[in-house]
Parts: structure tokens; C-alpha cells; sequence
């Protein structure tokens, strides 16, 4: 997107300072809206470092798109990402290194970014991009897209190798998760944070049968999350019929969310793979925009869904030793995975559930929309 | 070198090739000729792509991995909105084309043979159905069933017939006016037939179908509708008799000559024989249609082979809300509404510590007015449905306390209306707290009659949307 005319920069000069984020950081982000406050006239609608817009900027085109949306009933998409180890990095390797790094990581979000998003650097080390017309579902999907292209982006691996950074994105939406920006700020910065503590991150580039394998062996992985409003993940036994109950309720569930969107990818270990279809039959033929992805072994098929696409894979091929459950809505995260043994994982992280999908795309060649 | 022209502008085509060197080759020339383009590199990509797409012509090769030609074929066959697209199988080898292809075609390509293949496979197809394309559709309250099939009867009529009620959806194949087969909620058959005639509620939609759908009913259509009133009534009446749908039942003895026995008999015989069941239970999982599985278990009962395990039953209750609170209730889902089409579904979470206090519950709650049964085990999910009118249906999940389910608690909870709590001990406690701050759900404790409790949940003041979490 285009800046404005430059003739219109003087209305940030009485941006109220109070328009700052809540939360943890909101000291610093005054301190950031004044800074542009008091110096308006000097600078462009630009951050000069890396060529994203400014937070002024962003906070107004953002409270009128807001305004926009409320008074259409429209969603709009909220995306944070923060480059975290900066502070750490800038006194070994010098702000220009920094300076780099930050440009590296605005250019791969540039390339994510549609004409109509509006990309802003909104802290230190932190941008925030504005998603128009953009659901839950659209938003988190923009986030994966930037941790792909940032993870396959050439300048952004070879400033890893020495300056050992990290990626943190969160989302937040309207009206789902709030009406004002403030909110939506901070609940989008809640959910980057939230990242952090993510097993996922301890799973790094790990393909996805390693990962299944780390998940369900590996004891450094043992999930414990002592907090219980942080999304859980628990080891159990499952039996199959627990198996079944939780498979059918998932499809459920994909059911009554059939308004909205989101990708399902469940195979039925050695069985066949269209046991659970009666349940999505009360997804509309064409009214919905879902994914759906059974993976299995051939069998007497009755795949007539028009959302639903068989995998058929090889008899000798892991899948037909594991049971998987993999979802993604707008509303949930959920990922199961369990072996012929019982032995199983399920968690509702959502970047490990979004770590898992991707990585089972990667692995079968499965490309959704 | 001359070819063929073809009428293109506008066809698409879909080429699913993991040659890559072929697709380069062949893509830029089909362009060149006005066709549109896609490409797939298997047999996966090519199904979701015709679905997205919608192409006039598939080139579908031998070489694509996941799906084979024969599979992709019967799966494209087995889709109304597919059916029709024509595929042509392409490979290294002259092998004739498989039956649901149109034609076949070597490779290394022959230009104008190509073309020549095209043009006559796109001539020949008929224009396929696109996405929600129907031709009737409508509401049962105003054409019921029975009447509808003979308007189809009448103007012979081809087509599946989908029928929505209660957040259920059947299907109905019609050939020439007559019914072949029929699916309901995972049965199939009469069964499903029967079933799907006894709804009064719901809508109706008539897609085109042009596929070989084998007569697995065999019997016209004037017999059939006949004998879906009888079974409708004479089930009526004998559920009377019957102990009420979620009593369960157990096996005293087995019968002295089960050689003897009818399929229904044996089968009810069969299924008791690995535990005792609910009727609602038994009447689903026998084949035969449900008249013919409750005169079975009749039978069963009369002669002594099983009996009532103790439970306890109750009359018929009121219903759950009266029609202002209904409204409300209704009201306030579709503003949250989160499927498109269908009845207005919510949710009602109830965790109990065990799956028997689930099963002392059942009773109780089938008691009242559009309360059915849900295939489901009732540890784990949805295990019962109220149709509560006013297209409104209440899902009753259960709700597992214990903490090793703790990641399926945000699904569970998503879009839930509240909460009722069984579970006593401290997993209860836990999950309480969580509901409340979390999931920021109304909570409940169970009282002496939960349905009290459940009222007050749907009739709750609060104005806000379904919980998020």
C-alpha cells in the first residue's frame, strides 16, 4: 500500500499519546507514540529503518478500518510479529547488524502481505500488519504463511547463523477477540507471547514423523503447564473407542462450525479411512469453506463429499500405524496423535498444532488453499 | 503443421501429470489455443482442484501417485457434481481406458490427434453441475415427504433428494421417478427411508444425479410409501409398550433354538449377548427397519429371554423451555451463529465423574420432549440431541473432567451455551474454575433435578455470545 500525501502528515502531530497499547508494554509504546509525536514534521509516513509504515500512521488507518468494519459487520485481521534476542544482539553485533535483521524480517512479511494489508513497524523490534476483511482463520493463515517465507527466506538464514534471533507472530481478529484496537493489540501480542512457551519450538525444523516420534517418546518433551489457561498438552493412554468418541466429536464439531473455516486432517491408523463420514454430512455440499483430508488405507470407499479429500497411502507407510487428528478453525486447535499400542499425544498448542500441519503438508505433498 | 480447431474459449482443463517436462509442453499449446489451464503432479492435487475448478476436461495420467486412475474415476463417478466431467486417461503405454473414462491417449502426444481427442471428448460431454446448482428445493412443512416423492414420481424425475431436519442430513436417490436407495444418519436402506418419511420438519433439495445408482429397495414407489405409514404408525404404537427408549435391557437366558430364530431376533439376541443396551439402542443397530427391530425385541422380551435392568423411568416431561425463552434462546444463537445452513445448533457441556453418573442422567433427560439419542459413547462427546422446536437443537456433550483430556477442553468448549457440572471430587472443582474463567461459560452445579439446572442455563439473563475460548 501507498503512503498518503504527504500533505496530510500534520493531523499525527495532536495524536493523543493515550492511543498507546495496554498491557506489559505499553510504557514503552508511549514512549514510542510520543517520540513520533514530537517529531512529526521530520520524519515520513515510513519507519526510515526499515520502510514499513509508521505507528502513527498505523493507529489511525487502523481505528478508521475498526470504525469501517463495525459499522459493515466485517472482520478485520490483526497480526503482530515481534524479533525477539535484538536487545541481547544489538551490544555483541551493533545496531546496523540489528538494522538488517529488521529489514530481512519486514521484506519477508512484505511478501506475504496482500495490496490492501498495511505493514507497520509498531515497536523496537516489533511490526504489526493490518489484515482487511480478514477472519480468524485468514489471519492465522497469513501468520503461517510469513513463518514459511521467513523460515525459506536466504538473507533471514544467513543472519541466523549469527545472529540467533526468533520469530514471534500472533493474531487476534474483530470482532472475535475484541472491537477496540487496544484490545486486539494486545491480545494478538498475548498470543505471540504465548508462543514462546510452545513445544513446538523445541521441535525446530524437525520433520514430521520425527516430531510425532518426539511427542510421543521423547521424556525432555514431557508437557507440563502448570498455568491451566495456557493451552495444554497430556500423554495418555487411549483406548479405541476413547479414540473413536474423540475422532467423532471432532467431525462434530467441524459440523457445527461448517459456517466458518478451517482445515481437518485425520487418518484411521490400519482401518479405512471414511468411518467417521456420517458426521460430516451435515456439512453443507457447498456452502462452507473447509478442508477436509482423510489419509489412509483404500477402502470401500463413500467419499462423495465435495470438502473432503481422500489420501490414499501405502500399506508400509507410517500412517497406517498411527491414528492422527489434526484441526484448525477459527474457533480450535487440536491435534491427536496415537499409536497401534495406544500410546497417545493430544494438545491444543496452537503453533504446535500449526507446526504439526504444516510439517504432515511438507511431508505428503498436500497443498491447501 | 495444421490442428484442429477447437471451440475453447472459456473450457478449462486440468492436466494431472507429474511429468513436469510433459505439462511444460503441453500447457503453454492448450493456452494457446484458449483453453484455461490447471495443473496437478497427483492424484490428490487433481481431486481437490476438480472440486475447486470445476474443469470441462481432465487429462488424468497413469504415472500420478496417491490416487490412481481407476480411483480417481470412481471417486469423481461417486460425486453428483463431478460425475459428468469426462476424463481422459493418458500414459506411456497403450492401454485401453478405463470404463468411467471417456477415452485414451498415448504419450509422447501427436499434436492434432490430441486435439482432435479434445474437441470430440468436450463435444460429446454434457455441461456438468456446478456447485449448489439444484432444481427444487423447499421446505417438508410445506411438501411433506410422502408428497413430494410422488411429485417426483409423477414427472419422473432423476436426482438425489437431501434432506435436512434436526441437523441431520439424508439422502434419497431417485431414478425415473423412482426411489433406489436411501441414507440417513448412517443407516441405509429402508431403514433410512423410513426414517427420513417419518420427518416433519426441515428442508428438502433435489440435486442433479446423473451416476448408476443400483435399486437396492426394488420396490415401487406406491409400496414403499404404503408401507412407511404403516411402520410409522404401528412403531408408535408399539414403543408404547415398549420400556421407554433408555431403559436398558439385559440377557436372562438364551433363547433354547436360536437356529430357529428370525435375522431381527437373532441379531437383538446377538447384540445383548455382549452387554446389556438401551431400546433406543437396539431398535439402531439392527438392519432391519425399525418396526422390525422393535417387534423383535418385543419378542425378546415376551419370551423371557431378557429383561429391564433396573432403571429408572419417567413420564414424558414438559418441554425444556417455553416458547419466549425458546425465542431468546434462538435469538441468541444465530447471532452467534456459526454454521450457515441448518437448524440453530447449541451447545450444553455436562461432566461427570464417571460415565455413570452420564447413564443415571440419561433417563432423566430422555424423559423430555425431542430428546434422541446420539450414536456415541457417553464418556466422550455428544451423546444425546433435543430438538427443543423452532429449528433449535441443543447438543448435550459430555465433558471429560479428568485431566489428562485437559487439550480437548477448548474444542469441547468452543461456542458452548454453559455448563453443568456432576463431578463432585476435585477434578470437578478444577474444571469448574476453568469453565468460568477460562472459557468464561455459566456454570452449574447438578441439584436434585438437573433439568432444573439445565433450564436455568438456556434461560440465562446474561446477553452475551456463546463462550469463546
Amino acid at each position: 500500500m501507498e503512503p498518503r500525501p504527504l500533505g496530510q502528515r500534520d493531523r499525527f502531530t495532536a495524536w493523543p499519546a493515550h492511543a498507546a497499547v495496554d498491557g506489559r508494554g505499553a510504557g514503552a509504546e508511549t514512549r514510542h507514540v510520543r517520540r513520533y509525536v514530537e517529531f512529526p514534521q521530520s520524519r515520513g509516513l515510513r519507519d526510515p529503518e526499515t520502510g514499513a509504515f509508521d505507528l502513527p500512521f498505523f493507529m489511525e488507518y487502523a481505528e478508521r478500518e475498526l470504525v469501517r468494519a463495525q459499522r459493515y459487520g466485517r472482520p478485520v485481521g490483526l497480526v503482530r510479529m515481534e524479533v525477539g534476542g535484538t536487545n541481547e544482539m544489538a551490544g555483541i553485533h551493533g545496531r546496523e547488524a540489528i538494522g538488517n535483521l529488521l529489514r530481512a524480517s519486514r521484506a519477508a512479511v512484505g511478501r506475504v502481505a496482500r495490496d490492501v494489508d498495511l505493514i507497520a513497524r509498531t515497536g523496537a523490534n516489533e511490526f504489526s500488519v493490518l489484515l482487511p476483511e480478514t477472519d480468524r482463520f485468514g489471519a492465522m493463515t497469513f501468520q503461517r504463511r510469513i513463518l514459511a517465507v521467513a523460515a525459506a527466506d536466504p538473507t533471514l538464514a544467513a543472519l541466523t547463523r549469527s545472529l540467533p534471533f526468533s520469530l514471534e507472530v500472533g493474531a487476534a481478529t474483530h470482532p472475535r477477540d475484541g472491537r477496540e484496537l487496544e484490545g486486539l493489540l494486545a491480545k494478538a501480542r498475548e498470543r505471540a507471547r504465548q508462543g514462546r512457551r510452545s513445544i513446538a519450538r523445541s521441535l525446530g525444523s524437525l520433520g514430521f514423523w520425527d516430531s510425532v516420534s518426539a511427542l510421543l517418546e521423547d521424556e525432555a518433551l514431557a508437557p507440563d503447564d502448570g498455568e491451566s489457561a495456557l493451552p495444554a498438552s497430556r500423554r495418555l493412554r487411549l483406548t479405541p473407542l476413547g479414540l473413536q468418541a474423540i475422532r467423532a466429536e471432532v467431525m462434530r464439531e467441524v459440523a457445527r462450525e461448517a459456517g466458518g473455516r478451517g482445515l481437518l486432517f485425520a487418518s484411521a491408523g490400519s482401518g479405512v479411512i471414511d468411518a467417521s463420514l456420517p458426521m460430516l454430512e451435515a456439512l453443507s455440499p457447498g456452502g462452507t469453506s473447509w478442508s477436509i483430508y482423510l489419509l489412509g488405507k483404500r477402502g470401500p470407499s463413500t467419499l462423495v463429499h465435495p470438502v473432503v479429500s481422500p489420501v490414499y497411502v501405502d500399506a508400509q507407510d507410517p500412517i497406517g500405524r498411527h491414528d492422527l487428528l489434526l484441526l484448525l478453525s477459527e474457533e480450535s486447535a487440536y491435534a491427536l496423535l496415537r499409536r497401534e499400542d495406544g500410546s497417545a499425544f493430544h494438545t491444543s498448542d496452537g503453533p504446535l498444532v500449526d507446526h504439526l500441519l504444516t510439517r504432515l503438508q511438507q511431508a505428503y505433498d498436500l497443498h491447501t488453499d | 503443421m495444421t490442428s484442429t480447431p477447437i471451440r475453447s474459449v472459456g473450457k478449462t482443463i486440468l492436466i494431472a501429470d507429474p511429468d513436469h517436462v510433459s505439462v511444460r509442453w503441453l500447457g503453454p499449446r492448450l493456452r494457446d489455443r484458449g483453453f484455461q489451464v490447471h495443473a496437478a503432479s497427483d492424484g490428490s492435487q487433481a481431486l481437490q482442484t476438480t472440486l475447486l475448478r470445476h474443469p470441462d476436461l481432465i487429462l488424468f495420467d497413469r504415472s500420478c501417485s496417491l490416487i490412481e486412475a481407476e480411483a480417481f474415476l470412481r471417486i469423481l463417478r461417486s460425486n453428483p457434481r463431478t460425475e459428468a466431467i469426462p476424463v481422459v486417461i493418458t500414459g506411456e503405454k497403450e492401454v485401453g481406458p478405463p470404463a468411467a473414462a471417456q477415452a485414451s491417449l498415448r504419450k509422447p502426444y501427436v499434436e492434432d490427434e490430441l486435439y482432435a481427442k479434445i474437441e470430440q471428448v468436450i463435444r460429446r460431454s454434457r455441461p456438468s453441475l456446478p456447485l449448489q446448482e439444484s432444481e427444487l428445493r423447499g421446505q417438508l412443512t410445506q411438501l411433506p415427504m410422502p408428497d413430494l416423492l410422488q411429485v417426483l414420481s409423477m414427472n419422473r424425475r432423476t436426482g438425489r433428494l437431501l434432506i435436512r431436519s434436526g441437523g441431520l442430513v439424508g439422502e434419497i436417490d431417485v431414478v425415473e421417478g423412482q426411489v433406489h436407495d436411501a441414507r440417513w444418519a448412517g443407516v441405509v436402506g429402508e431403514k433410512a427411508l423410513f426414517r427420513i418419511l417419518a420427518q416433519k420438519k426441515g428442508s428438502f433439495e433435489l440435486v442433479v444425479s446423473t451416476g448408476e445408482v443400483p435399486n437396492r429397495l426394488g420396490r415401487s414407489l406406491d409400496r414403499l410409501l404404503l408401507d412407511g405409514s404403516y411402520q410409522a404408525d404401528e412403531l408408535s404404537r408399539l414403543m408404547e409398550r415398549l420400556p421407554a427408549p433408555m431403559a436398558r435391557v439385559e440377557l436372562l437366558t438364551e433363547p433354547p433354538e436360536p437356529a430357529g430364530l428370525s435375522a431381527p431376533v437373532a441379531q437383538v439376541v446377538d447384540f445383548l449377548r455382549t452387554g446389556p443396551g438401551t431400546v433406543a439402542g437396539i431398535i439402531e443397530r439392527v438392519v432391519a427397519p425399525d418396526l422390525d427391530a422393535a417387534q423383535a425385541l418385543e419378542e425378546v422380551l415376551q419370551q423371557g429371554w431378557a429383561r429391564v435392568a433396573g432403571s429408572v423411568t419417567f413420564p414424558v416431561d414438559r418441554p425444556l423451555l417455553d416458547p419466549s425463552d425458546l425465542h431468546l434462546l434462538r435469538q441468541r444463537l444465530l447471532r452467534a451463529r456459526r454454521s450457515a445452513v441448518g437448524p440453530a445448533v447449541g451447545k450444553i457441556l455436562l461432566a461427570p465423574g464417571s460415565a455413570a453418573e452420564i447413564h443415571d442422567l440419561a433417563p432423566r433427560l430422555a424423559s423430555l420432549p425431542g430428546h434422541r439419542r446420539a450414536d456415541a459413547t457417553r464418556e466422550i462427546g455428544t451423546f444425546a440431541h433435543l430438538e427443543l422446536g423452532e429449528e433449535v437443537v441443543l447438543d448435550l456433550i459430555s465433558f471429560p473432567s479428568d485431566d489428562s483430556f485437559r487439550p480437548l477442553w477448548p474444542l469441547l468448549a468452543a461456542g458452548a451455551l454453559g455448563a453443568l457440572i456432576l463431578d463432585e471430587g476435585p477434578a470437578g472443582a478444577g474444571l469448574e474454575a476453568w469453565l468460568e474463567r477460562v472459557a468464561q461459560l455459566p456454570v452449574v452445579r447438578a441439584a436434585a433435578d438437573p433439568v432444573d439446572q439445565l433450564r436455568s442455563l438456556l434461560v440465562s439473563p446474561m446477553e452475551r455470545s456463546p463462550g469463546q475460548v
